[in-house]
């Protein structure tokens, strides 16, 4: 099953150079696992990053190929082939929190709870942060037009916007498009994956959640 | 093609304006020389093939990391450090997935996180962070390499200006979408918008080809 919402790819791109932050590149890189579309949008971003690495001007290295060769150092601890690329096409993503996320739902600090939604921060690098949030069937989300960079990715339910369903897999870009209408999750316990940027201005969906509940 | 330095305020004198190198037009030939060296390499350990790997990519990926804004000390590191694992891990390396240089493109980008990281102290990931470098269909052979060429320069040069620029200042100045918009005080969502549109074109030129 293919998400029918992806990131844009100007992401892919990001991702593909090294560009993001860890929030950012962890629901990137959970959408990847389960996106088939995007995994070969991301081979053709790689693949233009390479032909510019070869674009560049030469410039001299003091290292040889000798002095690998006959290196007797340590390997490096550089991951060959990421985890993603062993991954088959369909994913159960309710497997993600535990098992490539490491962590247990219970094990975390739940804030809010008001109206069947509660939130849990993972991390935070600089200002941007990563997020769990999770709601129960018929919890209604706060909604508004946002310009600030949010990426929500629903790793279990779903949830509804007029007429269009963010089901599990689906990413939802917070800059795409501006929505008013409120969110409304459906089929069970919905959990999703958020990162967000800035501290400034709340204005995406995650963001203003963290705004109501944790007060900031 | 040419497109404005970041640091300069945006204006119409010619010089503030700087060349940037564009890929070659001959890498279809050159990629499948670099398939075959590390190719080698892999089979046989072949150190006479590895060496022609290196003396083509080093330099190459030495100045892609110093354009990229990392420490020549840093920049020695990574690239010792990436050759190290083509050498003793080549035979993770499947041309199926993916052509000899965007595999090594893969590890040099994955060095740059983790050197960024690290400098940051406490913002490296565990390990467990996961990326698709794979294909969705393994079995076929790399259509992406077979078909783009040093065509991508031919049709970034098709592409309006302002769309150039996002894909220039993302893979030559190692810029981040939301770091363009911000440099550039244009909205992220226009930003992101470019950056479709000239990813779009990329992938109807892979079309046109197969
Ligand atoms: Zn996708």
């Amino acid at each position: 099953m293919t998400p029918q919402h992806h990131p844009g790819s100007g992401w892919l791109m990001d991702y593909a150079c090294g560009h993001l932050s860890p929030a950012f590149e962890i629901v990137i890189a959970s959408h990847l696992l389960g996106c088939r579309v995007c995994k070969e949008d991301l081979r053709l971003a790689e693949h233009v990053g390479a032909e510019f690495m070869m674009a560049g001007a030469e410039m001299a290295t003091i290292l040889t190929a000798d002095d690998i060769v006959n290196s007797t150092a340590k390997s490096p601890e550089l991951e060959v082939w990421r985890a993603g690329s062993q991954l088959p096409g369909a994913l159960d993503l309710t497997g993600l929190v535990s098992s490539y996320l490491r962590i247990s739902l219970d094990a975390l600090r739940w804030r809010g709870g008001a109206g069947g939604v509660s939130i849990a921060k993972l991390r935070h690098d600089d200002n941007d942060r990563l997020w769990l949030l999770r709601a129960r069937p018929g919890a209604v989300l706060p909604r508004h037009s946002h310009s600030g960079s949010e990426l929500t990715l629903v790793l279990q339910g779903a949830y509804v916007v007029g007429d269009q369903v963010f089901g599990v897999g689906a990413l939802e870009d917070a800059d795409e498009d501006t929505w008013h209408q409120p969110l409304v999750t459906t089929v069970g316990e919905c959990l999703c994956l958020a990162a967000t940027s800035g501290s400034l201005k709340f204005e995406g969906w995650v963001a203003r959640l963290v705004q109501r509940y944790l007060g900031i | 093609m040419i497109v404005r330095m970041p640091d300069m305020p945006s204006s119409d004198d010619a010089s503030s304006v700087v060349r940037f190198p564009l890929p070659a037009d001959v890498s279809v030939a050159e990629r499948s020389e670099e398939n075959a060296w590390l190719l080698r390499v892999k089979s046989a350990a072949d150190p006479h093939a590895f060496r022609r790997l290196f003396e083509r990519l080093s330099p190459r990926i030495h100045s892609y990391l110093r354009r990229g804004g990392i420490a020549p000390a840093d920049a020695e590191n990574a690239l010792q450090d990436v050759w190290l694992v083509v050498w003793r891990k080549a035979a993770q390396f499947d041309p199926a997935l993916a052509s000899a240089r965007t595999w090594i493109f893969t590890l040099v980008r994955n060095r740059v996180i983790d050197l960024e990281r690290a400098a940051r102290r406490d913002l490296r990931l565990t390990g467990v962070y996961v990326e698709a470098t794979r294909g969705a269909h393994p079995d076929e052979p790399d259509l992406l390499a077979q078909a783009l060429g040093g065509r991508i320069a031919r049709v970034l040069a098709q592409l309006p200006r302002e769309q150039q620029e996002v894909v220039l200042r993302c893979y030559v100045e190692g810029k981040s979408q939301r770091e363009i918009a911000r440099e550039q005080r244009v909205p992220l969502g226009t930003i992101k918008s470019r950056a479709r549109l000239a990813f779009e074109r990329l992938k109807q030129l892979i079309k046109e080809s197969a």
